[in-house]
C-alpha cells in the first residue's frame, strides 16, 4: 500500500476475494491479502508486482482494456459506483463473478481520490448444471486427417474447412479430453499469449 | 507464414521444413499445427536459436536423416495425424546417434498425469506455453 494514499478501507483485508485500490490516474496503490492468495493459485502477478502500475495494463486485449478504462473514467467522473457480472469458468465449475467499482472519498470533504475494485464470487456450480452437454457435430469439426483442432488457449475448436479459420466454443470438447484432438492456437490467443499475429489467416 | 514460406535457412530465422536442411540446427520443432509451429520457431529464432520445423513425425524423421549433426533439442507435439509424438519418439530413439537428444513434449493437455513419466521425455510443456517457461526450458536443455 502506498503510504501517501489517503484512503484504503481496512475492512478489505477481511474480504476473501481480491481487491485493489486505484488512484485518480488508474494506478494501483494497494491490494488486499486475498489478491496474493488468488494470484499464487492462478499464476497471476503478486501485489508487489502490480502496485504502481496501471490497472488497465493487466487487462488482456485492446478492446476489453479500452472498455474497462471507459468504465473507470465514468466512475471517477460521476463519483458513482458501478458493478458488472461475468462468467469465469473452469472445465468443471461454473463461476459467476461480480466486480464492483466504488469511488473512494476523502473525509470529510467527500473529494473523490480513487476507486476500489472488488471482485467476488457470487455463484458457483458444476459446469454441467449450467451448460448441459450434448453430442458435438463431429462432421462440423473433424478435419480430413481425422483430427479435431482445438485452441490450447481458449479451448474453442476450429470448424473444418478452408480458411479463414472459424473457431467455436463447444462445451463437450472442453469438458472431456480426447485423444483425437490436436491442440493448436487460434488467432486471438496467438496475439494474447505471444503478441504475434500470423501474416495471413491460416 | 514463416515456417512454410520457401526460404534459405540462416541463423536466427525460422526455417522451412520443406526447404533445404542445414546441418547445424539447434532445435527441431515437430508440430502439426501451423500456427503453433510458426510461433515456436519465431520465438526461439528471436532468441538466436537455429530452428527447423516439421509438420509431422514422418517429416521430422526425414529432416533428421538429412542433418549432418543432430539438433540439440526437440520440441514434440503429442497428437498429430499419422505418427503420434510417442511413435516419433520411439522411431527417433532407434537411431543410436539420436538417443541423447532431450525431447520436450509440447501438448495441449497436461498429459503427464495421464501417461506418467515417459522414457526419453526431458520435460512436459503445456500449450500455450508461457514465453518465460519456453525459453527457460530451452536454455536449460541446450547448455
Amino acid at each position: 500500500m502506498n503510504p501517501d494514499f489517503p484512503v484504503f478501507p481496512a475492512a478489505l483485508e477481511a474480504e476473501p476475494w481480491p481487491a485493489c485500490v486505484l488512484d485518480m490516474n488508474g494506478r494501483i496503490v494497494g491490494v488486499n491479502g486475498a489478491w496474493d492468495r488468488i494470484a499464487r493459485a492462478s499464476n497471476g502477478p503478486l501485489g508487489i508486482e502490480v502496485v504502481g502500475t496501471r490497472w488497465s495494463a493487466h487487462i488482456t486485449g485492446a478492446e476489453l482494456r479500452a472498455w474497462y478504462e471507459t468504465l473507470l473514467h465514468r466512475v471517477l467522473d460521476r463519483g458513482a459506483g458501478e458493478s458488472l457480472r461475468c462468467d469465469c469458468n473452469t472445465p468443471e465449475r461454473y463461476r459467476l463473478f461480480s466486480s464492483r467499482f466504488e469511488p473512494l472519498r476523502r473525509r470529510p470533504s467527500s473529494e473523490t481520490v480513487g476507486v476500489l475494485v472488488l471482485t467476488s464470487l457470487i455463484e458457483e456450480a458444476p459446469i454441467g448444471e449450467r451448460y448441459p452437454l450434448g453430442t458435438p457435430d463431429e462432421l462440423r469439426y473433424r478435419c480430413a486427417d481425422g483430427l479435431v483442432r482445438q485452441c490450447s488457449g481458449c479451448r474453442r475448436v476450429r470448424v473444418a474447412g478452408p480458411p479463414p479459420a472459424v473457431w467455436e466454443l463447444v462445451p463437450e470438447y472442453v469438458a472431456t479430453p480426447r485423444q483425437d484432438v490436436s491442440h493448436g492456437i487460434c488467432r486471438l490467443c496467438r496475439e494474447i499469449y505471444y503478441g504475434m499475429l500470423p501474416k495471413e489467416e491460416p | 507464414m514463416i515456417p512454410d514460406e520457401p526460404r534459405s535457412p540462416h541463423p536466427g530465422s525460422p526455417s522451412n521444413s520443406d526447404g533445404p536442411v542445414s546441418s547445424d540446427y539447434d532445435v527441431l520443432v515437430v508440430e502439426d499445427d501451423q500456427d503453433c509451429r510458426e510461433v515456436l520457431c519465431s520465438l526461439l529464432s528471436l532468441e538466436g536459436y537455429r530452428v527447423q520445423g516439421a509438420a509431422s513425425g514422418a517429416e521430422a524423421l526425414d529432416v533428421l536423416a538429412k542433418m549432418d549433426e543432430p539438433p540439440r533439442l526437440v520440441f514434440l507435439d503429442l497428437v498429430m495425424p499419422g505418427m503420434s509424438g510417442f511413435d516419433f519418439l520411439s522411431e527417433m530413439r532407434r537411431d543410436p546417434t539420436l538417443t541423447e537428444i532431450p525431447v520436450v513434449m509440447h501438448s495441449g493437455m497436461s498429459e503427464q498425469p495421464y501417461f506418467g513419466t515417459r522414457p526419453g521425455v526431458a520435460h512436459w510443456l503445456q500449450k500455450p506455453a508461457r514465453l518465460d517457461d519456453l525459453l527457460a526450458i530451452t536454455r536449460q536443455l541446450t547448455p
